[in-house]
């Protein structure tokens, strides 16, 4: 299992709300348990020391033969209950959504970012015309909801944003 | 109206970078225009990049505040912009040498063609809070006296006409045209600016082949509304496209 497909694999756990998960393959064993914000993920390579160094290699999960013990980004762990305290940066129009001005300059705002209404969150993109989108808010942004350059429709929430 | 307030930059990275941030830091009346005749780092469409020679072509910003205008309808924006170039291009070529019968029309989205070649950039840069439009930079490249160009899709009013025009002079009559089709917008003549929009349409109504997401298309463009999605009449009926989900096959090289 490629470490990009654990990433994906926990992202997808994350976005599930299931408490506890455990996924048994020929090179890995995983398990993977909910505790409120924090998922307890432990990485055991079994027999195959690729399968080790593979995963090492990815930053966020630093497997080796211990078992560890990994915090989810706040991204990951929505649950229903919170979001519901949660307000939304909606798109104002059909487009593609961009964090950041272009290719080389950091995102507008990421996870964890405080922003003030009037803060400029991201671009949304259509036919050449580029518009920044302020937000009207003010709070944390705990998680990013569309994919960098993916299309995004009028009133889809882009941000969830816990108010302060 | 455009050009109320005027700042000449005798260098310049980017005109609407320039004047996006001048923006943000105090209240500029609408119609401020930046201009520079060397700009080093112009953009084009994200990522991309605007090259100009030094002194030999106009590039400029200007600031608008269409907080009139709906979201829905910005495109409106792209349309009065490319018309005001388009005017002032059109002005010009037909009366040089040798060119009297290359048509100068848009290209959907907004760059100014003169036959199958690309004069004129525009990069429209917004910003928006709720539901309306708060500010709008409009960047402009107009090739001028540039005569050589590492894309051999590109040309200027120089290679057209056979002229060589004066920078200076130029800027205020294609901002006067700009500024025309502007107050059209502020108006409200919207089916007035659409009809032109489309009657200056490069290939507006005729049989084309079109590369699309489903393949080639043989079509006609028959209307680009003015959220800016383009309507292809085809043979499975009428279909529409965002840009850069159709491109001209007779602009491939």
């Amino acid at each position: 299992m490629k470490p990009k497909e654990i990433q994906d694999l926990l992202e997808y756990i994350a976005k599930s709300g299931m408490a506890e998960v455990n996924i048994e393959t020929e090179g890995l064993k995983l398990h993977v348990k909910r505790n409120n914000l924090v998922s307890e993920t432990v990485v055991m390579p079994v027999a195959s020391p690729t399968v080790a160094t593979q995963v090492a290699s990815q930053p966020q999960i630093t497997a080796s033969n211990q078992i560890e013990k990994v915090e989810l980004p706040t991204s990951t762990t929505p649950t229903v209950k919170e979001s519901g305290n949660y307000l939304t940066i909606k798109s104002p129009m059909i487009g593609t959504f961009y964090r950041s001005s272009n290719p080389e300059t950091p995102a507008f705002a990421g996870i964890g970012d405080e922003i003030k209404a009037g803060k400029i969150v991201c671009i949304i993109e259509a036919m050449k015309l580029f518009n920044e989108i302020e937000s009207e808010i003010s709070g944390r942004i705990v998680k990013v909801l569309v994919e960098n350059a993916s299309p995004v429709e009028y009133d889809q929430p882009l941000f969830l944003v816990e108010p302060m | 109206m455009i050009g109320k307030k005027i700042i000449y930059l005798p260098t310049c990275q980017s005109t609407n970078t320039y004047l996006a941030s001048q923006a943000t830091q105090e209240d500029l009346p609408e119609g401020t225009l930046a201009y520079t005749f060397v700009q080093t780092a112009g953009k084009g469409q994200r990522g991309n990049t605007w090259e100009s020679a030094p002194n030999q072509n106009l590039t400029f910003s200007y600031l608008l505040l269409p907080t009139f205008l709906p979201i829905a309808d910005m495109f409106l924006l792209g349309m009065v912009t490319a018309l005001g170039v388009h005017d002032f291009v059109a002005e010009w070529v037909g009366k040089g040498i040798g060119h009297l019968n290359k048509d100068v029309s848009i290209k959907y989205p907004n760059d100014v063609l003169v036959g199958k070649q690309k004069i004129a950039g525009i990069l429209i840069e917004n910003a928006l809070r709720g539901e309306n439009i708060e500010k709008s930079i409009i960047g402009i490249g107009l090739n001028i006296n540039q005569t050589e160009f590492v894309n051999l899709r590109a040309t200027s009013l120089s290679l057209e006409t056979g002229q060589t025009f004066d920078l200076e002079t130029c800027l205020p009559t294609l901002v006067k045209y700009l500024g025309k089709w502007y107050e059209m917008l502020k108006e409200k003549k919207y089916i007035e600016i659409k009809a032109n929009f489309l009657a200056k349409s490069f290939q507006f109504n005729e049989l084309c082949t079109y590369y699309t997401p489903e393949g080639e298309i043989y079509g006609k463009i028959i209307d680009i509304d003015t959220a800016g999605k383009l309507h292809l009449d085809t043979e499975k009926g009428v279909r529409t496209f965002y840009f850069k989900e159709i491109s001209f096959f007779s602009l491939q090289m």
